[in-house]
């Protein structure tokens, strides 16, 4: 009987993955059917008929760096790992043909680890296949565009015949949202530090209903849905079209297709907005860069309104544009396979697409730097521009004296300058054009307000547009017109992740001081009026700054949920001088942050010891308190030490701002992609327990450092470790050089070059290093629990020898399961970094010294060198996910710990210890940063002000005790886990990840859950 | 100067004073207040703890493979055989997941003192310091005054938290001088109903307390434990606010029930007699602010 059981089980299998591949081969056909057939699903190809032929359909043909007439061809490959289902579909000419076997020349492949999970593919939601992909028992491999065009033909098969499934509804336009009140008030402060103007620089007599302006564009913000724009990418490829993409000098191509994006693009004003201009057409927009990390929201093209994590709504029309003429010409164009197809399929970019190891910033953006908006504000842009093509002419005259001599390489290099000079020059005309166009609509608005007091405004704003940002600024509202403009500039040129604003409150403070000149002393109402409108303009620009967002596919709601475009604001420090730089700007900012409440922009605050006052420190942890969750706080003497490390002056060392998260950035001088990778920490010791194989990746993907029978003294592991880390390290950081020279071909930044120092005295463009100071940055995630697990190893295996290292092993492989003693013992009675245990502080230096060296001893594509940061986005959560049991008594799939963050274990500290453990790292070893993320919570009979001065104490003796930087949220876990199951009440319920703030409901429930289980800190 | 045995030493401790402070809880107290909220500090010996709810059951039992005089039998650490156990400690140090714990260290006064100043940043930057509770510390005064002064001697603001049940000639010859800040209970002002409910009579306890208001430094808050149906009552807490205000006081702190401590009490061996599971109703607390006329209180009620 149990053979007859056997048998049939095993014919059932078999009749079973039969069944499978016979229903692949069956779904293509049905493909091919309806391209043949059914005219509107051919129309998605852009086919415009069918071949009847059944002949060969012959490899496409690269014309251009791009297939011919975008239409869908393409070899793809879907197989499982042991081949039982292995079939060739070939895609041209208006027909799918599928048949068995394997070949060697795909475009694109999917592989499956079973055909269980194949099976999957056919029957399961399209977020399981998602997870697939994340686990990694999914695996593409070749172009990701044409797997991207694969799965928007599948949906667009499927759609309208999915049985019993009944779709998600759109998300609405606008849904209805009632706003909390604020938590409290602020506490009025006495005047200090530079403040000139403002008698409580706290301004706790206004709230957010003194300003009605900015309460309904508070209130549209959160109950705005965001919405696709097409505009950029539209018009942008419309103009490389024209332009061409090879044979042209990649810096003129994007020129001029800027230049063409922004003399067409429309320009508009919001209803009642006292700042002109927009990122994209829509209230709130999704900006898409097709030549970036645009092509993989292809698939969701139909079904992304209605996604359950951030919804976007697309326009039918738009998402026809997408498909039809933007995302076909860039299937081959996009940074990433260009990379793919220079370097011929390598290996670190395939370890990329496995999500475990690192990701790779590049592959959407640069971005991470702060451009010189004090010369845009003095100078101009005009006088910018009219540099450049004086330095153009010169360069011109020089090339002719040196083509007289015999010196061909001058003249070569003479000739790239030029097309440098000419292609910024190009690109402020743009700007400028589209600046004027600004003023001519707000004319026209103007002439058709029929209220007097909007028409004054639109009048202004129109005479202002048409001075700004071209002319210097004179007055406030022309200095935030004008940065305003220059920002939706920049981020048309460059991917709105984070770029970032910079010093506001310094740049502002001179404008500010000139307009309350300007008003004679004793009118203490006109200078009252002044303060307020200064609050209202700083509001309008930090609303305008939330028009849009970044473009996430549904596989980033996993990786990155709830980010935002990751704009930092950088307040107080000191001045270029070491004076103390907070003023009264500095503090309207402080109660714009308060009042509004954004995840975005996100502010960051600068203190000082010894010369910013504790009162602002005060103020800051009050913000923080009221908002929940910004500005997060920075040593300022420590991250000026890790600049003036990098060989930066003193001067521009204090010029300093965040970047995205929290790296630092010399403004207007440094082009330090500061993310330009998440590095997972924990991956490399997943490896030298197992000696290079990766459990996940299931490969052995790491330098054979060996079995864990042989690492028998700690010395050993510890070497095992760091030699799969500096693998890691070596691998990653090649992978960040070559996507930095891919970017010199698909997309220099004419326009930001002009904007930073040193491209214009060099000539070069600032991908290729014509920055003054050049850099590249990591975030290491993970590094709380490689320490934890370390000490844990060494105490137990090596010290205690009460398990060997291959017994250790297998509890991991088991995730603890009938080994409860061993883990409880981990939990309990094994020192934890946090706790002020000696081993676990030198283990950790240990690592982040190695970190630092290693990474500073890697080349840098363009002449600068890399800095180690440990914050994680919220990739510790994606990564924690991704990875197995740790040592540390971490169970599988869970969350690692945020940032350089304690774990929340038992062990693992007071509040008070912890701070003191991290402020004692070596800051000059962590030059990206760090995000230490401490979550507090008052009693809820506390006043405020004691919460905010218990805050302060925290903060000012982690700053005095070395540390470098700390955020914190102010939340209960009891709260996030009402709003977890409640979400529709906590609308605008804001908070920290690690560097970034997200609204709790866009949050993926990963990230919930280690929100919820963060380590809380009661205060009172 | 033996050093008492130390329960508990307690950083970022926000309820026992002013900012952030360390508080160091004493093993030893006169009194046996049936509600005691840190029952581990009432004896003044060392104590073996258990935390059922860490322990990991059946499936572990090293603590009754590791007694060495079978106190931990049959069921386990649930049921410690107190006379047997000599505290050893063999059981707490084999025990993965710390569910056993012998309670009670002694420090000399150097290594205390050392021990607190990790945190005087904080206590800086806050108004915070050092916090000497229990247990009731004044039953060490030679002890913890020494600890107060070298404190006290390196910029820390200490206070104590006292039962008020002291000798006065020794609290004020060796503790007094070193103390910034004074919080003393006042339970019952009925005598019988004290000697009752907390183990002794409350003679020396008022004496001492109207000898604190008279010397008026340092300055002195009196603090009433609520506890329902025995100290929460209208007539008590009547009497108390008027005891309190006759000396001169025009606040008074408050520190509301709660049943955690049955855990605590458990672990150790002993049944509660006092048996009340649930914190106090907004109702209660009410109640007891109404009982506590016009006195300003200080504490979350």
């Amino acid at each position: 009987m149990m053979m007859m059981a056997q048998l049939f089980d095993a014919t059932r299998e078999r009749a079973r993955d039969e069944l499978t591949v016979a229903g692949f081969s069956a779904l293509f056909r049905y493909m091919d059917l309806r391209l043949r057939l059914d005219p509107s699903y051919r129309r998605l190809i852009h086919a415009p008929r069918a071949r009847d032929a059944d002949g060969d359909i012959g490899r496409h043909t690269v014309v251009d760096g791009g297939r011919p007439d975008d239409s869908w061809c393409s070899r793809m490959q879907l197989m499982t790992r042991d081949e039982k289902l292995a079939l060739c579909l070939d895609i041209g000419g208006g027909r799918v043909r599928v048949r068995r076997g394997l070949v060697t020349d795909a475009d694109a492949t999917l592989v499956f680890s079973d055909l269980a999970h194949a099976r999957a593919m056919l029957t399961e939601s399209p977020e399981r296949v998602l997870d697939m992909l994340l686990e990694g028992t999914l695996v593409s491999r070749g172009n990701l565009s044409d797997v991207s065009r694969l799965s928007f033909m599948l949906d667009a098969l499927v759609r309208r015949t999915r049985l019993g499934g009944s779709d998600r509804p759109e998300a609405p336009a606008r849904r209805a949202v009632s706003l909390p009140p604020p938590r409290a008030a602020a506490e009025p402060m006495r005047r200090c530090d530079a403040v000139r103007y403002l008698d409580d620089p706290a301004l706790a007599a206004y709230s957010i209903d003194d300003f009605p302006r900015l309460g309904r564009f508070r209130h549209d913000y959160f109950a705005t849905t965001p919405q696709v724009c097409v505009e950029r990418p539209r018009l942008y490829t419309e103009a490389i079209r024209r332009v061409g993409f090879l044979g042209v000098p990649p810096i003129r191509r994007q020129a001029e297709a800027y230049y063409h994006l922004m003399t067409h693009r429309e320009p508009l004003v919001r209803d009642g907005d006292l700042l002109a201009g927009t990122t994209t057409s829509k209230p709130i927009g999704v900006v898409v860069y097709p030549e970036c990390g645009g092509v993989p929201i292809w698939p969701e093209l139909q079904s992304v309104s209605r996604r359950r994590l951030n919804p976007y709504r697309i326009a039918p029309e738009d998402a026809r544009v997408l498909n039809d003429e933007v995302f076909p010409y860039w299937m081959d164009r996009n940074v990433r396979e260009v990379a793919r197809a220079r370097y011929d399929d390598p290996r670190w970019l395939q370890l990329d697409e496995r999500w475990v190891l690192y990701f790779q910033w590049k592959t959407q953006a640069v971005s991470h730097t702060i451009a010189d908006y004090p010369t845009v504000l003095s100078r101009g842009l005009r006088a910018i521009a009219d540099d450049a093509r004086a330095r153009a002419a010169q360069r011109h005259d020089d090339g002719h004296d040196s083509a007289e001599g015999d010196d061909g390489h001058e003249s070569a290099e003479g000739d790239e300058a030029r097309e440098v000079y000419a292609a910024m020059a190009r690109c402020i005309d743009g700007v400028l054009l589209y600046a004027a166009a600004l003023s001519r609509h707000a004319a026209a608005l103007a002439a058709a307000e029929p209220h007097a007091a909007r028409r004054a405004e639109l009048v202004e704003m129109s005479r202002i547009c048409a001075k700004v940002p071209a002319e210097p600024a004179e007055t406030l509202h022309e200095a935030l017109q004008a940065m305003w403009i220059v920002w939706i500039a920049c981020h048309m040129e460059s991917t709105n992740a984070g770029l970032s604003i910079g010093r506001l409150d310094a740049w502002l403070q001179p404008y500010f001081e000139a307009d309350m000149a300007r008003i004679p002393a004793e009118d203490a109402a006109a200078r009252a009026r002044a303060i307020e409108r200064a609050v209202e303009l700083v509001g309008c620009f930090y609303l305008r700054c939330a028009d849009h967002l970044p473009q996430v596919a549904d596989l980033g709601n996993k990786l990155f949920g709830g980010s935002a475009s990751g704009q930092v604001i950088c307040l107080g420090g000191v001045d270029a001088r070491g004076a103390n730089a907070v003023a009264d700007m500095t503090y309207i900012c402080l109660k714009v942050t308060e009042m509004l409440g954004l995840k975005d922009p996100n502010v960051n605050a600068r203190y000082h010891e010894g010369v910013n006052s504790p009162d602002y420190l005060r103020r800051l942890c009050e913000v923080n308190l009221l908002t929940g969750a910004t500005p997060s706080i920075h040593n300022d003497q420590r991250v000026i030490d890790v600049l003036v490390d990098q060989n930066m002056t003193l001067e521009h060392a204090r010029d300093w701002s965040a970047t995205g998260c929290v790296e630092p950035t010399s403004c207007g001088r440094h082009y330090g992609h500061t993310n330009c990778m998440m590095f997972n920490l924990v991956a490399p010791l997943e490896m030298a327990l197992r000696d290079g194989y990766h459990p996940l990746l299931g490969e052995h993907v790491g330098p054979r450092t060996g079995a864990a029978a042989d690492l028998t003294r700690f010395e050993q592991l510890r070497e095992a470790y760091f030699a799969q880390l500096r693998w890691q390290i070596e691998t990653a950081t090649h992978a960040n050089n070559m996507l930095g020279l891919t970017h010199q071909l698909v997309r220099p930044t004419p326009l930001l070059s002009a904007l930073i120092d040193g491209p214009m005295d060099a000539g070069v463009d600032l991908s290729a290093g014509g920055a003054r100071y050049n850099s590249s940055g990591s975030g290491n995630v993970g590094l709380v629990d490689v320490v934890d697990s370390l000490v844990a190893l060494e105490t137990l295996v090596y010290d205690e020898r009460r398990l060997d290292l291959a017994t250790f092993v297998a509890a991991l492989d088991a995730d603890f399961v009938g080994h409860e003693a061993l883990l409880a013992r981990i939990q309990n009675r094994v020192s934890k970094l946090g706790s002020g245990d000696r081993r676990a502080l030198a283990i950790a230096a240990d690592v982040v010294r190695f970190c630092h060296e290693t990474f500073r001893a890697q080349p840098h594509y363009r002449g600068g060198h890399y800095n180690s940061g440990f914050w994680s986005m919220s990739n510790h959560v994606a990564f924690g996910v991704l990875s197995g049991a740790l040592p540390s008594g971490r169970r599988r799939g869970k969350a690692f710990t945020p940032g350089l963050t304690p774990a929340p274990l038992r062990g693992s500290g007071s509040l008070l210890q912890q701070i003191q453990d991290v402020a004692s790292l070596d800051h000059h070893a962590m030059p990206n940063n760090i995000a230490f993320n401490v979550k507090v919570v008052p009693a809820p009979g506390d006043a405020p002000s004691r919460t905010v001065q218990t805050m302060q104490a925290y903060a000012r003796t982690f700053v005095q005790s070395g540390g470098m930087q700390l955020q914190f949220n102010v939340v209960s876990s009891d709260t996030l886990r009402d709003a977890r199951a409640h979400p529709e009440r906590y609308p605008a319920l804001m908070v920290r990840i690690s560097g970034y703030n997200a609204y709790f409901n866009d949050l993926n429930d990963d990230m919930k859950l280690e929100l919820i289980e963060r380590t809380e800190h009661r205060i009172g | 100067m033996k050093a008492p045995l130390v329960a508990d030493i307690k950083r970022n401790a926000l309820d026992d004073g002013p900012g952030i402070r360390t508080t160091v809880f004493f093993k030893g107290c006169p009194l046996r207040c049936v509600w005691c909220h840190n029952p581990e500090c009432t004896r003044a010996a060392a104590e073996l703890a258990y935390r059922h709810e860490r322990c990991l059951g059946e499936s572990c039992r090293r603590c009754r493979a590791r007694c060495p005089t079978g106190a931990i039998c049959g069921d386990g650490p649930a049921q410690i055989a107190r006379a047997r156990c000599d505290l050893c400690g063999a059981c707490a140090e084999q025990c993965p997941s710390a569910a056993l714990e012998v309670i009670g260290r002694r420090y000399a006064v150097d290594e205390l003192v050392e021990t607190l100043l990790v945190d005087v940043p904080f206590f800086e930057n806050s108004g915070g310091g050092v916090t000497l509770s229990g247990g009731e510390p004044a039953l060490f005064a030679e002890y913890t005054g020494a600890v107060a002064a070298a404190l006290r001697a390196r910029g820390v603001h200490v206070m104590i938290e006292t039962c008020g049940d002291f000798d006065a000639d020794r609290f004020e010859t060796h503790l007094l001088p070193h103390l910034d800040l004074i919080w003393c209970d006042i339970k019952l002002v009925d005598p019988v109903a004290h000697a009752r409910y907390c183990g002794r009579d409350n003679t020396r306890i008022l004496e001492n307390i109207r000898r604190l208001s008279r010397a008026g430094t340092p300055p002195l808050l009196l603090r009433v434990p609520l506890v329902p149906n025995i100290t929460a009552t209208d007539e008590n807490l009547r009497a108390i606010a008027r005891f309190v205000a006759d000396l001169g006081h025009d606040r008074i702190g408050v520190m509301p029930y709660n049943p955690l401590w049955h855990g605590k009490a458990l672990g150790l061996g002993r049944a509660p007699a006092y048996t009340r599971a649930t914190s106090m109703s907004a109702a209660e607390r009410k109640r007891c602010r109404d009982a506590l006329g016009e006195l300003a209180i200080v504490g979350d009620l």
